[in-house]
This record gives structure tokens, C-alpha cells and sequence, in this order.
């Protein structure tokens, strides 16, 4: 299982947080999501042999986010 | 409060001008049995405090409603949107018939239309000054009878004489009808421009923060007969006992009947830290329980509870904050006197001029002149000089984060005001960072940070986000492999497995509850967590909120733009001085309460000080609202920012110094912009009072100045 921070300087409210939450929940592998607003970064918690840090960034920058690589 | 001591307050309707404060204030001086008033312009909210055995209450409003001014209850909300479509269609229908009446006054001097033409001007202003302009009619009227010299009253002047002029002229062939005539109608469209601009810049200041916030009560879960009600947050008594769910906040004093909770209390000290509350311990209402539902047994009535009272502070604030005489009221009070005292010259040196030259009295040729000054004597610029500037300015300052939601504001910012600061959430971050860690007994530092950090990732606390994210930010990704058996110990910290090690993180109550001896001391003025591998300490932390990146120098810079600056906080003393200690500040105040934070603010406004208060929680809200300036810094409170007149929607602590600089120079543009306006009209008059220019040249005037603010406005700012 590993953790990581993805910083995403355009989250600024509860509404860009729970849209991240619900999309990265949908991609197997992960286990975990905390959006800290404040900090303006995304901590996923995942298993690496199924899903990667590029496909957690590629899912955020989807919805719109400009995900720092 | 004295109990022969009644409060209203209310909403008030037509304050058109800061003179308007005066004149209540006047009134009301004399009424026996009032003891304290204040009206607010930036809210439009009256305050008065009186004796019910002396005066009653039907009396004060009766005076007010007498005096022009519509009392409405203190939570209906003006609709700035509805008020603003009406001024639009108003501009558009009056725009039109002012481009009709150039046509024919274009017509007029070329000679292909005739008399008959001066006659359709003649209708064209009559509809266009006393319809579209009965509004600022009856408000000029309303003034008039107070005293008040006001730019209503100049458009006023200037349409009636423009239109009477004109009938005049109709009547007699001595005067050009269609000149005055003409005057009257453009007058009223450049009024109607200059209302649709405020009310523009208005419209979107509101539309920049959204909905006002209402304060209803609300329904509460109230523990009755063995069951569960559902009853209005005003019915539940004292001893009854409410649940709150988890992410709630707490309806009513009370004591904790739960045996632990973990609240946030944000709302009395400002300090987002959570507070650990056990069973018999008291909380406080507006707090957050973040923990499990609870039950709490109430100790204190809705209508004495803290939350009450703090809502309670808010409002007397809006009713409380202090009027400013803004400069172009200021201004008009001098320029209309000049105006009308021109024209009264004017009128006098032509009657008594042809008498010295023995020609007898003629009443043409001074009246001529005496309306000729009149109708000078409205500066068609005026009314969007200052929306210009605040215009270009706010989106200037829009763009770096800084909404001005009221255009006063730039007045005392740009008069060296007092500057006071919040410091939790305002100069600081606002929540726990890693000020430092060491590992103990042989332990690497990143191999417990990694240990740690996938522990910790498994908790919402803040301290925990603090440590995960330092984690983060120093190892990058961080491998964990399996974690297992996590537990949440509340108010203590987090246990589990991880990656085969027993990881305990916590207090160190935690880990004396674990059998670990503690021999690391902790360190003033931080939070310390301890961390367990395996049953024995490997490591500390330590955590402290820290001052945002830029404040040290941004205040140094602000010093160029204040008379003092100083902090208030609901943090303690000590804490207080460890943070700001290396600040450059004239005195701080620690340990306040929300309402002793406005009463701060209050005291130095009794000294004679503007004051600029900046704060971002709901217990900053009093003290924003109050003060001269309220800047509510971040969203994260939406009564302070609905209550404040600056909003900045930033991280970063020198926007503050932005705010400053910029509200510089756009009082400086406003000071040009009111020039210009004022320049040629101001030139016209004495002109038209000798009888050297006509009636036409006022339409060369407003050309003239017009197009003249225009380009000062379009300057890079």
C-alpha cells in the first residue's frame, strides 16, 4: 500500500473536493481520499500494483484541476 | 442594560447622502429621552437606545417617517438586483428620448425644423424630467425641506430651470425654448446614468459574496419522554438534554453528559485546534462536535446563550458603525451654495446695472440669467465619477483577490487609519504545522516519519493532517505496505500496524496509557506528540500554527499607509507572545471574547480613530462589522464576510498591503475624476452670470466634461 500528496492549486471549495473524492473513488486500487482544502493537495492512499500516481493525476486533471506532476 | 432602557432598531430607507446622518442625528438630539443613536449608511440601519417612561416608541418612528425615511424590520434585505433593473429601464427609456430632443435641437440650429419643434422638445423634457426623474424629484424635495444640498437637489435646479426656461421661451419668443429644453432632458438622462452606475457597483458587490446570511432559529433534537423530539431551538428549556451529530454544531450552552467529544471552539477564541471536552465539562453553543454524536444537558436559554449574544453583537455592530461625510458630499455642500449664490448675483447685477445706466428695470434679461446659471449648474459627470473609479479600481483589486464591496472604504483607507489585526487565520495559517522533530533512541527520523505519516493518514484530526502532510512533503510518496488493526484513540491520538511494526502516535497520556516511559520533555508553546515503534518512544513532534509567509514584511510596509497597528486575539497571552513577539506592532491584546474585540474597536473610535479591523472567523465578526473598515480575510466565515466592506479571497498576507496601495490611488482618481466633473461647469457659471455664455453651452459642458472623465478613467490605474 503506499501514500501520496498531489498538490492541486485550484481546489478552492467543498463542492471541488467532493467532485475529486467521487472520481477518484471510482478507480480501483484506491483505498483512501482526503482533499485538504486548505493546503490545496490531494492524499491518495493506494495499491500500487493496480492503479499508478500518473492514472491518479490524469483522473484529476479530467475534472478540470491542474494537478502539479 | 437598565431596565427602563428600550432598543430599536431598524432598517432605514432614503439616507441619499452622508448629510442625511446629520439631520437624524439633529432631529433626534432633541427628543427628550433618547440616549444614544446611530445611523449606519453602509448598512442602512438606525440604533436607538431611549427611556420607554419619556418617550415612546410610535414617537421616534413617527419623527423619522416625518423627516423622508421608511423604517423596515432590521432582516429584511434591500434587493439591490430589482432596484437596479428598474434604474436600467429607466436610463434606457430616458436615453432615448434625450437622443430624440438632440435630433431636434440638431434640427433647430441648422434651420430646417421650426418652432413647432421646441414645442416637441418641450414635451420631450417634461416627460423625460418630471417621469423618469419624479423619483430623484421627490428625494430633492425631501432634502430641500431638511436643508440638505445634495446632487439630487442640483439636477433638481438645474431640470426645473432648464424647463421652465423654456416654457418661458414658448410663451414669449425671449428665450431659445429649445436650449432649455434640451438642457432639462440630457440633465435627467445623466442623472439616471450617474444612479445606474452606483447602483451597478452595488449590485455586483453584493452578487461577489452571494445570499446574506439570515439568522434563524433552528430545530434541535431534544431527548423528552424517552423519545427523540424534534423542537425549535427557542423551546428547549434548561436541564433538557440535546443530541448533537457529529460535524453539528452545538445549539446551547450546556455540560457534557458524553463521556469525551472533540470540539472545535473556533467560534469563541478563534482557535481551530480542537478542544477536548469530557463528561461534566461545559461546552459552548456555536462550537462543532467533530467527534461521535453527543448528548448535552442544557444549562442557559437560547436567548442567553453565547451564540445568541454573539448574533446579538453583530447586529447592534451594523447599526453601530460609524457615517463618513464623503468627500463629494463635501464638496456639493460648497459648490451648491456657490451655485445658487452665482445665480442670486447674477440676477441682482443685471437688475441693478441697467438701473446705474439709467435704462429702467427689465425682468427679461436677469432672469435669462439667473436660470442661465442654473441650468450651468449641473455637472453632468458627477454622478459617474466616482463609480468610474470604483469600477476600474475593484476590478483591478478583483483581480488580485481583493473585492471592495464598499466604495467608502477607499476614503479611510487612503486617511491613515488605525490597523487592527486578527492573528489566528489572519497573519497565520490557521492550523497546526510541524515546527520540528527528533527521533529518539537510535530511531531514523525518516523511517519513523514514514511509519508515522501512514499511521496518521488513517485520522481527520488536524494535528494528524499536519504530520501526514509533513511527511508527504519530505519523502514524496511513501511506501507503507500493510497497515492493519488502526484504532482512533479519542483525544489521545492513533494506534495500529504498520508494515509489521506496533506504531503508536499521540499524547503523552497515550503513551503512559500504553506502559511507555516518557522522558522527552515537552516544549513550551507547541503541541508535542510522541511517537511508540514496537513499545518503545522513537520519536517527538512538534507543532505550532505558524505566521504566514509575508507578514513580518508586509507590515512593515503598512506602517507607510497607518497611524497605528496593533493585534487582538482570543488566543493566550502566551502564545500570543511567543508568535507576534518579533512583530513590528504599537501593543497587542490577548485572551478577548468576541464582543471585547469589538469593544477594542469602539474604544478607539471614541478616541477619534478610523478604524480597519481584519479578521476571518465568525468570533471576528463583531468587531468586522463594526469598524470603519471591516476586511473579512478568507471565506471562513460567511457572517464576517457578509458583514465586512473589503473581502479578500487570498492566501497571501500582503494583499493587505495591495488593499492599501490601491486604495490610494483610487481616491486619488476620485479626487480627478470629481475635478473634472466639476470644472467646467464650475468655469460656466461665472461666465453665464455675466452674461457672456448661453444656455447651449451647457450641453458643450456636459460633452465636454464627460468625455474628458472618460479618459481620465481609462488611465492605467
Amino acid at each position: 500500500m503506499r501514500l501520496v500528496s498531489i498538490r492541486v492549486g485550484d481546489i478552492h471549495c467543498e463542492a471541488c473536493a467532493a467532485s475529486i473524492e467521487s472520481s477518484l473513488s471510482s478507480l480501483d486500487g484506491v483505498l483512501d481520499i482526503r482533499v485538504l482544502i486548505n493546503d490545496k493537495r490531494v492524499v491518495v492512499r493506494y495499491d500500487p500494483d493496480k492503479v499508478s500516481r500518473e492514472d491518479l493525476i490524469r483522473a484529476i486533471r479530467d475534472l478540470g484541476f491542474s494537478p502539479e506532476d | 442594560m437598565n431596565s427602563r432602557e428600550r432598543v430599536l432598531h431598524r432598517r432605514i430607507e432614503g439616507l441619499h447622502c452622508s448629510f442625511c446622518v446629520s439631520n437624524i442625528e439633529d432631529a433626534l438630539s432633541r427628543i427628550e429621552g433618547v440616549w444614544e443613536y446611530n445611523v449606519s449608511i453602509a448598512h442602512e440601519e438606525i440604533y436607538i437606545r431611549y427611556d420607554p417612561d419619556r418617550v415612546d416608541e410610535s414617537e421616534i418612528e413617527a419623527l423619522l417617517e416625518g423627516l423622508g425615511y421608511r423604517l423596515r424590520d432590521v432582516d429584511e434585505s434591500p434587493d439591490y438586483e430589482k432596484v437596479y433593473r428598474i434604474l436600467r429601464r429607466r436610463l434606457l427609456l430616458s436615453t432615448m428620448l434625450s437622443l430624440v430632443a438632440g435630433l431636434f435641437m440638431l434640427g433647430m440650429w441648422l434651420g430646417t425644423l421650426g418652432r413647432e419643434a421646441a414645442l416637441a422638445m418641450g414635451l420631450i423634457a417634461g416627460a423625460n424630467f418630471l417621469f423618469l426623474g419624479r423619483e430623484y424629484i421627490a428625494i430633492s424635495i425631501n432634502s430641500l425641506r431638511r436643508g440638505i444640498l445634495n446632487q439630487h437637489v442640483l439636477m433638481f435646479l438645474t431640470g426645473l430651470s432648464g424647463l421652465l426656461g423654456g416654457v418661458i421661451g414658448l410663451l414669449t419668443g425671449l428665450y431659445p425654448p429649445g436650449d432649455f429644453f434640451g438642457v432639462a432632458s440630457f440633465v435627467t438622462t445623466y442623472h439616471l446614468l450617474g444612479g445606474y452606475s452606483a447602483s451597478y457597483v452595488r449590485k455586483k458587490s453584493e452578487e461577489a459574496v452571494g445570499r446574506l446570511l439570515r439568522y434563524r432559529p433552528r430545530v434541535v433534537r431534544v431527548r423528552r419522554g424517552g423519545a427523540v423530539r424534534y423542537v425549535d431551538v427557542e423551546d428547549v428549556e434548561p436541564g433538557e438534554v440535546v443530541i448533537v451529530d457529529r460535524g453539528e454544531s452545538i445549539p446551547l450552552d450546556g455540560i457534557l453528559l458524553s463521556s469525551y467529544a472533540s470540539v472545535d471552539e473556533s467560534i469563541v477564541t478563534g482557535e481551530p485546534l480542537p478542544v477536548d471536552k469530557y463528561r461534566g465539562d461545559e461546552v459552548v453553543s456555536g462550537s462543532i462536535n467533530l467527534s461521535d454524536p453527543v448528548e448535552i444537558r442544557v444549562s442557559r436559554r437560547y436567548r442567553d446563550s453565547f451564540l445568541h449574544r454573539l448574533v446579538m453583537h453583530i447586529r447592534e455592530a451594523r447599526a453601530l458603525k460609524p457615517p463618513i461625510l464623503s468627500l463629494l458630499d463635501r464638496v456639493l455642500k460648497r459648490y451648491i451654495s456657490f451655485v445658487l449664490f452665482t445665480a442670486v448675483a447674477g440676477l441682482v447685477l443685471w437688475d441693478i446695472a441697467p438701473l446705474i445706466l439709467g435704462r429702467g428695470l427689465d425682468w427679461v434679461r436677469p432672469l435669462y440669467v439667473f436660470m442661465t446659471v442654473l441650468v450651468m449648474g449641473y455637472p453632468c459627470a458627477l454622478g459617474m465619477a466616482i463609480p468610474l473609479a470604483i469600477i476600474r479600481g475593484s476590478g483591478v483589486a478583483a483581480e488580485r483577490g481583493i473585492l471592495i464591496r464598499n466604495g467608502d472604504s477607499i476614503e479611510i483607507l487612503s486617511g491613515r487609519p488605525y490597523l487592527l489585526l486578527d492573528k489566528t487565520g489572519t497573519m497565520t495559517l490557521g492550523r497546526p504545522m510541524v515546527a520540528g522533530l527528533g527521533a529518539l533512541n537510535g530511531f531514523d527520523e525518516e523511517e519513523l516519519l514514514r511509519l508515522v505519516g501512514c499511521l496518521e493518514s488513517y485520522s481527520r484530526h488536524p494535528v494528524a493532517e499536519a504530520i501526514y502532510g509533513y511527511a508527504l512533503d519530505r519523502l514524496g510518496e511513501i511506501e507503507c505496505g500493510e497497515v492493519s488493526d488502526v484504532e482512533v484513540i479519542p483525544g489521545m491520538g492513533i494506534a495500529g500496524v504498520v508494515d509489521g511494526h506496533r506504531i503508536a502516535v499521540g499524547s503523552r497520556e497515550l503513551m503512559m496509557a500504553m506502559g511507555i516511559d516518557v522522558d522527552h520533555p515537552p516544549e513550551e508553546g507547541f503541541r508535542t506528540v510522541y511517537a511508540a515503534v514496537d513499545g518503545s518512544l522513537a520519536g517527538y513532534i512538534h507543532l505550532s500554527d505558524v505566521l504566514r509567509d509575508d507578514v513580518a514584511r508586509a507590515i512593515a510596509e503598512l506602517r507607510g499607509y497607518v497611524s497605528g497597528v496593533a493585534l487582538i486575539t482570543g488566543d493566550s497571552e502566551e502564545n500570543t507572545r511567543r508568535m507576534v513577539g518579533g512583530l513590528d506592532l504599537d501593543w497587542y491584546m490577548a485572551g478577548l471574547r468576541p464582543g471585547e474585540k469589538a469593544e477594542v474597536v469602539r474604544g478607539l473610535q471614541a478616541r477619534g480613530y478610523r478604524v480597519v479591523m481584519v479578521g476571518d472567523g465568525f468570533n471576528d465578526a463583531p468587531s468586522v462589522t463594526l469598524a470603519d473598515v471591516g476586511v473579512a480575510f478568507g471565506v471562513g466565515s460567511d457572517i464576517t464576510a457578509v458583514n465586512s466592506d473589503v473581502l479578500i479571497v487570498s492566501d497571501r498576507f500582503d494583499r493587505l498591503v495591495e488593499l492599501f496601495r490601491l486604495s490610494r490611488r483610487m481616491y486619488g482618481r476620485t479626487r480627478t475624476n470629481l475635478f473634472v466633473a466639476f470644472m467646467y461647469n464650475g468655469l460656466g457659471i461665472p461666465l453665464a452670470a455675466l452674461g457672456l455664455i448661453q444656455p447651449y453651452w451647457a450641453m458643450i459642458f456636459m460633452v465636454l466634461s464627460v468625455t474628458s472623465l472618460l479618459i481620465n478613467s481609462m488611465r492605467r490605474l
